[in-house]
């Protein structure tokens, strides 16, 4: 069965590393883009498998013991471990495809996205907090220091779409566009 | 120290253990004690977060008694069991020099030889003279980021 979309930011996964997938799975034709059924339920339980392994590392940050790292590193704050970890549900609810999870020797918790010299980093040191930036086509923005609402601050979301379509343009066999999204250099200048 | 005399600290010895001075054709290694550190084969950028520090960021030179260095390394850090020793991830020494921003260099590298661990130098940061339009702790991670992309070669314990 085949169902009808134009959320494509939502329904497109908004996944950077599952392009094969979208390749089997998209038929493009004058007016829209259908994706099949199955493909969402077979990439949704794929990206939870994924979240799952997140929120299972992050919840062994938890059991680090000082000193974890050899240079006299601490754990994380049972506040920043939370941070995160409220932020990772919102990511997971807006389908953003899983990032690579990092602790450092002072505590911070940081997650990331890497596609060739493309780059987003978000990071966890202040309570309730967060931090990004992003190096897309060798221009860097980011924002300190962000209180945490619920959403994905604008800047960022554009990020995930921006490193999305890098990906879904390098296979000709398919053409998406985002609607929704902004000309890419309101945001780069 | 302004940005000159930092870089000048290069050109000398800092240590009457030194072999030499660091020169560009060579190699170094930064020691990880954590699983945590490093994921599909990649140094994570916030095993970096320490060349922040006063003292710099620690590492060996691959060229001086590397094998006898680490070990003793290990042993000095890894004496409690709360960590554990993972392997280690080399860079070039001309790829940490090349790390550039508007024309600055944003690190410098010292020959910190010790009696025990002749190979042994530190990576320090540059405070730089410009912020590339990004605050003071988003420009410290973005140079986080590029300091983890020249150690890109991880060598892991079996």
């Amino acid at each position: 069965m085949i169902i009808t979309t134009t959320a494509i930011a939502t329904s497109f996964l908004i996944t950077l590393g599952g392009n094969e997938l979208i390749s089997d799975s998209i038929i493009k034709d004058t007016s829209n883009i259908h994706i099949e059924k199955s493909y969402i339920s077979k990439s949704v339980s794929f990206l939870d498998e994924k979240y799952k392994k997140l929120y299972t590392e992050l919840y062994s940050y938890k059991e680090l013991n000082n000193n974890w790292d050899g240079y006299g590193g601490s754990r994380p704050s049972d506040a920043i471990i939370n941070t995160a970890k409220s932020f990772l549900d919102i990511l997971k609810n807006n389908q953003i495809n899983n990032p690579k999870i990092m602790v450092a020797g002072d505590g911070e918790i940081a997650f990331s996205w890497k596609n060739n010299k493309n780059y987003i980093e978000i990071s966890f040191d202040i309570s309730e907090h967060l931090t990004f930036f992003y190096e897309l086509d060798k221009k860097v923005y980011g924002e300190e220091d962000i209180k945490i609402n619920g959403n994905i601050p604008s800047k960022l979301l554009f990020s995930f779409n921006y490193l999305k379509n890098q990906i879904s343009t390098k296979n000709s066999d398919i053409s998406l566009t985002n609607r929704d999204s902004k000309p890419y250099t309101t945001f780069l200048t | 120290m302004d940005y000159e005399e930092l870089l000048n600290l290069e050109t000398f010895s800092h240590s009457k253990f030194s072999p030499c001075i660091i020169s560009d054709d060579e190699k170094i290694a930064r020691v990880i004690f954590s699983p945590k550190q490093y994921s599909d084969g990649e140094i994570h950028e916030t095993a970096f977060t320490q060349i922040f520090s006063l003292n710099g960021m620690s590492v060996l030179r691959l060229n001086y008694s590397f094998q006898d260095s680490l070990i003793k390394t290990i042993k000095s850090l890894q004496k409690d069991d709360k960590n554990q020793y993972a392997g280690y991830v080399c860079a070039n020494i001309e790829d940490i020099r090349k790390i550039i921003i508007d024309d600055f260099r944003v690190f410098y590298i010292l020959d910190t030889a010790r009696e025990d661990r002749v190979g042994h130098a530190d990576i320090f940061s540059i405070r730089l003279p410009v912020e590339m339009g990004l605050s003071k702790k988003i420009l410290t991670k973005y140079i986080r980021h590029k300091i983890a992309e020249v150690f890109n070669e991880l060598t892991l314990v079996k």
